[in-house]
This record gives C-alpha cells, sequence and structure tokens, in this order.
C-alpha cells in the first residue's frame, strides 16, 4: 500500500494500489448516482376517460365500416377498392382543339426524353422540333409515320441549313406506346402549335389513313426513305421493291430540284428514245 | 462479487414484493454493476455503428442532389451505400443500443442481477461480425434487395445466433425474476423479445431460403419491415419512456388503465398495418384496406400513451433543464405521437396518392426512427451509463451539444423533406409537369436535409467524445455529478468531498 | 397484469392474428398464380426472361435501383402514372409471378420502369443513359454507372458496334472507345424486357371510343 504524495494536479490522492487511475474507494462515491435515484416507478389509477372511450367508439365505428366498403369481397382478383371515378374535370364543354393540344402536352412527355422539353432536341440524340421545318411543313406525313414506326437515324437537314447527324441512335417506333388515332393526332398536334410553331393541327382521321397506309411495315424510316415521303397528304412514293413509280406532280418536284445539267441530260435521253 | 438473488444476504432484504428502497441501493448497486460489461460492449459497439452509419447518411444524402460525388466508386454507388446506411443505423445502433436498454432495464425491473453475462457477451460479438459481413456484403453487391432485409443470406445465420441467445437470456431472466409485479415497461420489453425471432424468422425463410412467388414476396417484406418498427422499436422505446420519465422526475404514471389499453391496442394494430406501404400497389384491394384501417386505428393506442405519459409529466417539464435523460426522453415522446399521426394520416388512400413514392415516405421514416427511438435511445444512455460504469458524465459542454445538435438537426431535416415531398406528390399527379422539373422542385430541400445531416453528425460526434472520455477517465478523478453542476445544488453528505 | 403466460398468450395470439391474415391468407390466394393465355391470339403473359434479361435482374438487385425506381402503375385517375404513359393499365399480382426478387420499389426520384422496355427500347439510349445520365437527361440526380463501361483502345477493325456514340462535351479521347460490359448490356436486356401493356382479366387495358 504505497502512498502517493499530494501534486498540483491531484491535490486530494486516495490510495491507487487497485482500480482504475483515480478511481475513488468511497462507497458513497462510487454510489453517488444509484444515492440519488429516485425510486422506482409506479403505476398510478386514474380512470380511464369517458371522451377517450367515445372516440374510441367512433374510430372502430368508422374502421368497420371502411373495411366493409373498400374491401373487393376479400377477393384476390379485385384490385379497385371502389369504383374511382376521377377525370380530368372540366366545366362545361371545352373546345376540341385545345382539349386535343393538352392530352398532346401531356403525352409529349414520352418524347420530352430525348426532343426536351422546349422542342430543342439534344445534340447527338434527337434533333429539334421547335422551329423545324420538318415540323411546320404543311402536311404532318412524315411526322406522323416517324412517329408510328422510327426513324433509324442518319445525317438530315433541318431548316436547310442545319445539320443533324443522329448516328448509332434510333427513334424507336412510338405506335404502341403513343396509342391510338386519338393519341398520335394528340401528339403531333401538340409538337406542330408548341414553342411557337406554325403547324396546323391534326385530326385522328389523317393518323387513320396514313396508319393504312403502311399497314405491314414494321422497319423504321431510313433517310433516303423519309425524303421520299411528302409532307403533305397521307400518301407515299411506291414500295421500296425498285419500282420508281411517282405521281406527275412527285415528277414535276423532283425535276425542278434537280440540277440543271442533270435535267439536261435527262431530257436529251428522254428525247432520243 | 455481487451478490445473486440466491443470497441468503438479499432474500432477507427483499421479502416478497417490497421495493429496493428498504433494501438500501445495495441491490440497486449489485445489478449495475452485473450489466457493466454487456450493457457497455452493446452500447459501444452500438455507438461505433451510428458514427460508421452517420458517414453512409451524409455520403448518400450528398450523392441525391450532387450524383457526380464519389460517382465512379462501385462500391459507393448511390443503391448501395443507402442500404448501408439503413443497415448500420437500424441493425447496427438501433438494435445493439435497444438490446442493452433491454438488459438493463429487464435486470432493473426484475430486481435480479444479470445472469451469466458471458453469454450477451458472446451474442454482441456474434452481432458485430455478422453485420459486418452483411454490411460488406452489400456494398460489394450482394445485397438481397429487398427493403429492411438487404444483409445477404450468408451473414444471417450469424446474427441468428447473437439473437438467440439473447432471447433465451431475456426469457430466464424473466423466469427468474424476484420482482413479482410487472410493471408496464416488462410487458413491452417481453412481447418485443418475442415478437423479433417470429417476424425476423418469417422473412428469411419467405423471401430468401424459400421465396415466395410473386407479389407475396412484397406483402412478406412490409410485413416484417413494418413490423420490425412497431413490433421491436417501438415497445423498446415505449418501455424505456414508461420507465426513464416517472423515474427521473419521481411521480408515478399517470394510469395502470391507460397501460393496459394502449399496449394491449398496439399488440392487435400495429402487426396489421405493413400493407399500407403498398398504397396503390398490385394487391389485391382487401390487403391494401385492412392495413389502411390498422393504421387508423393505431391512432387509438398512440392517444392513449401520449395522454399517459403527458400527463405524468406536466408540471415537471422544468426538470428537463437538470436532466438530460429526461430532455431526451420528452423529445423522444412528444415524437412518436407527431409520427405515429403523421404515418397513420399518410395511409389513408387521399393522401397516399400524394405522399406515396416521394421524400415525403423518408422524412416519416426519420421522424420515427430518429426522432422518437434514437432520442429516446440517447436519453436511456444518457441515465444508465453513469451507472454501470459509476463514472459521471465529463462534460456538460458536449451534452448541450449533442442535444441541440440533435434536436434541432432532426427538426431542420423532417420538416423541411416533408413539406418538399408533399410539394413532389404533388406535381408527380400533374402529369403536365415534366419528371425532370419535378426532381428539380426536389432538389432545394434535398440540400437542406444534407445541411441537416451535418449538424446531427456533429450531434453524434459529441457524444462519442464524452463517452470515450468517459470511459478513458482522462479527467482525473472523482467530479460532482453533472446535475449538481447545472442546477448549483449541493447535495449533504451524500457526496464526498 | 402479473401473469407471464397470459401475457405471453395475448402475445402470441396478436401477432398470429396478422401472420394468418397478412402473410398466409395471401400467399393462398395469390402464391400459385400462374399466367394467361389470351383465347385469340394464344398469346401467353407474362413471358419468362431469356437468360441475359435475367442476369441482368440481378444486376438490377445488386445495384440496388430500387431505392429510387418503382415498378408499379398505379390505377387510372389515382395519381398520373397512366397519364404520364407510364403504362397502358394498372398493375396486379399476375405481373409479378417470373419475378426471382420482386422489386416493386418505394420511391419515385426516377422514373416508374414497370413498361420502360415499351417506351425506351433503344439501346442507344439507354447505354448512353447508363453511362452519364446527363448525356440524355440533363438535371436528373440519376448517379452515373460508368463503372459499367470500358473505354478500350478503338482496334485495327475499327470501332466496336456497341461503341457509345457520345456527344462532343462527354466524349473520351481520340482513338477510344466506351463500350458496354457484359453487365450493362445484360442490364439493359433486363430493361428492355419491362413490358406489362397485355390485357389480363383483372385489368384491362382502356380501349379509347372511336371519334
Amino acid at each position: 500500500m504505497s502512498a502517493v504524495p499530494p501534486s498540483s494536479k491531484n491535490p486530494n490522492p486516495v490510495a491507487l494500489t487497485q482500480g482504475d487511475r483515480g478511481e475513488s474507494h468511497d462507497v458513497i462515491q462510487v454510489h453517488a448516482a444509484v444515492l440519488r435515484e429516485k425510486p422506482d416507478p409506479k403505476e398510478g389509477f386514474e380512470p380511464l376517460s369517458l371522451w377517450l372511450v367515445a372516440a374510441i367508439a367512433g374510430l372502430l365505428f368508422w374502421g368497420g365500416s371502411y373495411l366493409t366498403q373498400y374491401s373487393g369481397r376479400f377477393e384476390k382478383d379485385e384490385f379497385e377498392e371502389a369504383p374511382h371515378g376521377k377525370s380530368v374535370a372540366t366545366s362545361g364543354p371545352e373546345d376540341p382543339v385545345t382539349a386535343q393540344k393538352r392530352k398532346g402536352q401531356v403525352l409529349y412527355n414520352i418524347c420530352a426524353n430525348c426532343h426536351n422539353d422546349d422542342g430543342a432536341g439534344k445534340p447527338g440524340v434527337a434533333p429539334p422540333l421547335a422551329g423545324s421545318d420538318w415540323v411546320n411543313a404543311d402536311g404532318a406525313n412524315r411526322i406522323i409515320r416517324i412517329v408510328l414506326l422510327g426513324f433509324t437515324g442518319g445525317p438530315l437537314k433541318i431548316n436547310a441549313t442545319t445539320e443533324f447527324n443522329v448516328a448509332g441512335a434510333a427513334m424507336p417506333p412510338h405506335a404502341d406506346v403513343i396509342g391510338n388515332d386519338e393519341n398520335i393526332a394528340a401528339v403531333v398536334t401538340y409538337i406542330r402549335t408548341a414553342w411557337g410553331n406554325t403547324g396546323a393541327p391534326v385530326k385522328a382521321d389523317e393518323v387513320k389513313t396514313i396508319r393504312a397506309a403502311v399497314v405491314g411495315r414494321t422497319d423504321p424510316w431510313t433517310p433516303d426513305e423519309i425524303l421520299k415521303i411528302p409532307t403533305s397528304g397521307s400518301g407515299a412514293p411506291a414500295a421500296a421493291s425498285g419500282t420508281n413509280e411517282l405521281s406527275a406532280d412527285q415528277l414535276k418536284d423532283k425535276l425542278k430540284a434537280l440540277p440543271a445539267d442533270q435535267l439536261a441530260k435527262i431530257l436529251k435521253e428522254l428525247g432520243t428514245k | 462479487m455481487s451478490a445473486s438473488v440466491k443470497s441468503p444476504a438479499v432474500r432477507a432484504l427483499l421479502p416478497g414484493d417490497v421495493s429496493p428502497e428498504t433494501s438500501a441501493p445495495t441491490l440497486t448497486a449489485d445489478i449495475d454493476a452485473s450489466c457493466r460489461a454487456p450493457v457497455l460492449f452493446f452500447f459501444v459497439s452500438g455507438l461505433a455503428w451510428l458514427l460508421i452509419g452517420t458517414i453512409f447518411a451524409l455520403i448518400s444524402a450528398y450523392k441525391m442532389h450532387s450524383p457526380d460525388f464519389l460517382g465512379n466508386c462501385e462500391w459507393l454507388t448511390f443503391g448501395r451505400v443507402r442500404p448501408a446506411h439503413l443497415t448500420t443505423v437500424v441493425y447496427g445502433f438501433a438494435m445493439e443500443t435497444s438490446i442493452a436498454v433491454l438488459i438493463w432495464l429487464m435486470c432493473r425491473l426484475c430486481r435480479t442481477p444479470l445472469i451469466a453475462p458471458g453469454i450477451i457477451t458472446i451474442a454482441n460479438f456474434f452481432w458485430n461480425l455478422g453485420l459486418t459481413v452483411g454490411v460488406v456484403g452489400i456494398l460489394a453487391g450482394d445485397s438481397t434487395g429487398i427493403e429492411w432485409l438487404e444483409m445477404p443470406k450468408y451473414s444471417t445465420p450469424i446474427l441468428f445466433i447473437s439473437y438467440a441467445l439473447i432471447a433465451v437470456w431475456a426469457i430466464i431472466t424473466f423466469r427468474l425474476r424476484a420482482e413479482k409485479h410487472l410493471y408496464v415497461s416488462q410487458w413491452y420489453l417481453l412481447a418485443a423479445v418475442l415478437w423479433f425471432p417470429w417476424l425476423y424468422g418469417t422473412a428469411q425463410v419467405m423471401l430468401l431460403l424459400s421465396p415466395v412467388r410473386g407479389v407475396v414476396q412484397a406483402g412478406v417484406n412490409w410485413w416484417f419491415a413494418h413490423n420490425v418498427l412497431g413490433l421491436w422499436f417501438t415497445p423498446v422505446g415505449l418501455a424505456a419512456i414508461y420507465y426513464f420519465i416517472p423515474k427521473v422526475i419521481g411521480r408515478p404514471i399517470h394510469s395502470y388503465y391507460l397501460s393496459v389499453l394502449g399496449f394491449w391496442t398496439l399488440a392487435l394494430f400495429y402487426n396489421w398495418n405493413g400493407f399500407h406501404h403498398l398504397v396503390g400497389g398490385p394487391l389485391p384491394a382487401w390487403m391494401i384496406t385492412v392495413s389502411i384501417v390498422a393504421s387508423i386505428m393505431m391512432l387509438i393506442p398512440v392517444t392513449a400513451v401520449a395522454i399517459n405519459h403527458h400527463f405524468t409529466m406536466v408540471g415537471h417539464f422544468g426538470k428537463m433543464r437538470y436532466s438530460p435523460t429526461l430532455r431526451f426522453i420528452v423529445f423522444g415522446a412528444m415524437s412518436y405521437t407527431v409520427a405515429s399521426v403523421q404515418g397513420s394520416l399518410s395511409a389513408l388512400r387521399s393522401v397516399s396518392e400524394v405522399t406515396h413514392f416521394t421524400h415525403h415516405t423518408i422524412a416519416h421514416a426519420h421522424v420515427g426512427m430518429y426522432a422518437f427511438f434514437t432520442m429516446v435511445m440517447f436519453g436511456s444512455m444518457y441515465y444508465i451509463l453513469p451507472r454501470v460504469t459509476q463514472r459521471e458524465w465529463p462534460s456538460a459542454r458536449l451534452i448541450s451539444l449533442h442535444f441541440w445538435g440533435s434536436a434541432l438537426g432532426i427538426i431542420l431535416y423532417v420538416v423541411p423533406l416533408s413539406y418538399g415531398g408533399i410539394l413532389q406528390g404533388q406535381a408527380l399527379n400533374d402529369a403536365s409537369i415534366p419528371f425532370l422539373k419535378v426532381v428539380a422542385l426536389t432538389l432545394p430541400y434535398l440540400k437542406i436535409r444534407t445541411f441537416a445531416g451535418v449538424i446531427l453528425a456533429l450531434g453524434h460526434v459529441a457524444f462519442a467524445v464524452n463517452i470515450v472520455w468517459m470511459l478513458v477517465r482522462v479527467f482525473g478523478p472523482y467530479r460532482k455529478p453533472l446535475q449538481m453542476i447545472i442546477s448549483g445544488s449541493e447535495q449533504p453528505a451524500a457526496v464526498g468531498k | 397484469m402479473n401473469y407471464g403466460p397470459l401475457l405471453f398468450l395475448g402475445i402470441l395470439l396478436t401477432l398470429a392474428s396478422s401472420w394468418f391474415g397478412l402473410v398466409l391468407m395471401p400467399n393462398k390466394q395469390l402464391g400459385n398464380l400462374d399466367v394467361h393465355t389470351d383465347t385469340n391470339t394464344l398469346a401467353v403473359y407474362p413471358q419468362a426472361r431469356n437468360g441475359e434479361a435475367q442476369q441482368g435482374e440481378e444486376h438490377y438487385r445488386s445495384l440496388g435501383c430500387i431505392y429510387c425506381h418503382s415498378q408499379q402503375v398505379r390505377t387510372e385517375g389515382y395519381g398520373s402514372d397512366i397519364a404520364r404513359g407510364w403504362g397502358r393499365r394498372r398493375s396486379v399480382s399476375r405481373d409479378y409471378i417470373y419475378n426471382k426478387t420482386v422489386m416493386l420499389g418505394t420511391m419515385r426520384t426516377g422514373p416508374d420502369l414497370t413498361n420502360i422496355g415499351e417506351r425506351q427500347p433503344d439501346y442507344g439510349w439507354q447505354y448512353k443513359h447508363l453511362y452519364n445520365p446527363q448525356i440524355t437527361s440533363a438535371g436528373s440526380v440519376m448517379p452515373p454507372y460508368a463503372f459499367l463501361f470500358e473505354t478500350v483502345k478503338i482496334g485495327a477493325h475499327g470501332p466496336n458496334t456497341n461503341a457509345l456514340v457520345l456527344p462532343p462535351e462527354f466524349s473520351v479521347e481520340k482513338g477510344y472507345e466506351v463500350v458496354p460490359s457484359i453487365k450493362a448490356r445484360q442490364l439493359v436486356e433486363y430493361l428492355r424486357s419491362l413490358k406489362s401493356s397485355v390485357d389480363v382479366p383483372e385489368a384491362e387495358i382502356k380501349k379509347e371510343e372511336a371519334k
């Protein structure tokens, strides 16, 4: 039992033979925490408030009625708890074009993934739709076809100046995703009228006609093919199986677009036949 | 060694139902001393997991608004570090501290010194081992993909050994109890000990060992996950509140009848709540409806418990100034009411239509697990640690820093994020708002959440420093208890000079 | 309430009630759901995933995609799931019978993915989006998964057909290309397999009346 002399750090030294450094051997000190404790808890016996009992009864009643109303007869096939007729309410009949645009705006969320919310497109991903001559053309033939069957990607010119190349990222067909003729007409109408675009709305009948015209085709359009399709009407050049039959109008357009010397060459050939 | 219940000396002091006041604090001190190693092991390892979990939390929170942070590290990708956070704080900190509190409360209330401390120590080792294996597994990519049960299959048996040891110990202690009267806390603790293995076992079997088919998995998943909250953490938290509030202020609990009502309605209704996590989901309507009804019925036990706690505390709120324990416990008790009401309302279909899938759910989870459960655990630790170590808290300032860090941090976390979640839900329900715009509107609230997380972390660090300081005894010989320093009062004679 | 055995019994029976009602009963009702065969086309739904997509499902689980993405479409008029184009009909129990781990998800930090295979089947888009979500979705908070890709030197035979076509601000140095690893390929196969717009008895796709 060695005594420890007092020092400035430890003015009240205690015997330090056992225990932790500085641990006291004074029983009362060691058990101070326990000594100052209050007795262990007991329960009081206040009676239950009748208001609480009434509230509980009310809650049980609500629970029972909710359970019987919304259980779908406990069937495993009933997923709707109750007929839930929550429609987008409008007060009074709405102008059909406005309704169509609103529907189209909602459907456009699908397109916005690539073409951006503001129709500006994304470089390398999707061409812009805002201010695009493809969209603002007099007819929506090309656009509807692209929406239905997709686009393989490749170089194309927008507004005759901007070159857009979407190599390596095709636009998938959206016929199934967007839905029926009304839906496709709605989203194309929205695209043609939003962000300052000057196109005209599109009717579901147009979509129906074009759908019938491309029935059986599943391949997306290539740049060459889509450029051959006129923007107005719902027609198209005949199937790409080799025949190059063009309507008179289409032939005229084609000839006008040719450079002068090539036109002269063709006329010369026709002349010699 | 410490006196055991069987020793004649102790028996002479405890005829029948006599409380320890007449037996002198010797028995209480013996109980505390016998609990020392096991409780300390669980508290200290729990604290370590809290610090690790806080780091994972900060990483996850930051990544949510700045996704490129540590973006190249596969081990820390958000989808792994977020479940690592949940696992470490729930199965690390929350589970281990609740086991420690359970052990200590059981011994105190049963008036039995802890038997076979070696069992608990071994259990602690296995728990930490299993958890480490599990968390590393999650970060390595072996997560099960099941929320609240992400630890891979290979870590489960280790945890099971640990839990089996604890459960067996608890039941034996309960059987050997010296105190015949069962206080309300003991009902909750016994219930928790029996419920948890049933939940965990069912989940392990039906989700991992022999998975059920299809959406039944989702059902079992959320039956399990919600019941971990409601049938383990809530009972342990309530047991602690029921003990510490009347203990610290020296008044009885307001009403035994409310305690009974609260306990049995919780037991009956809480376990049916699980499917409120699946409102609107691909399950038959009746299952969802049943859970919604049960969730609203939970207002009964929550009200009973709130009335009980409030009327016990009324007139004594001033004591929170002197007792850190009381501060944390009362904060936790009030948060329990808030969390439960928020939860019950969120279960209603009309509310869920807005809040489901949003950050509101996460905010609610933190009201329950942090503002309620963690704060109650902190309060319990402030009371228990001095008694099992027979040392006092070194620094009142660190306690203050801890309390204010945690309290302000959690309020700053849950209030803005709940509000942001509601805005997010409303925007999501408007199909004309593009999805990326919805994401953009949540960003400010996510950033506030990260900032709140930093404040919480400061509180945790203060707590850790205080605990380590207390254990290592760097500061020197015995000092005056903090209670006296804070209140400025002096107890005569009881404290040696 | 001092009688231990009575307490024990009460504790047992209360949990037993929901174990029966929310675990056993659902398993009885839904645990044996089978595929649905369309009587007209004889098409079977749902279809089991091919091997690559099954591997992809494991990657989805391992990377923790569920913490931001849900895979359940709520009914029309409840929330905006169908209006957003996330599905043509609500999800039902039968949709999930071939999922090894059912990952319904509880957060929509990112969009619902139940029908992402219909909405975005393009490999190029999916690879770009995984490599760096900012390429296709500027402002997204989805983390980049560049570790699922490899930056390799362009070989003597020219660029790899799977190589990502990256916009200028995201491209890698000249002479190198970014190629998806097998994990990325499998994950995208899984995402492409996520389709559920098929009529089932429990929920039919709403047919719009022709004008």
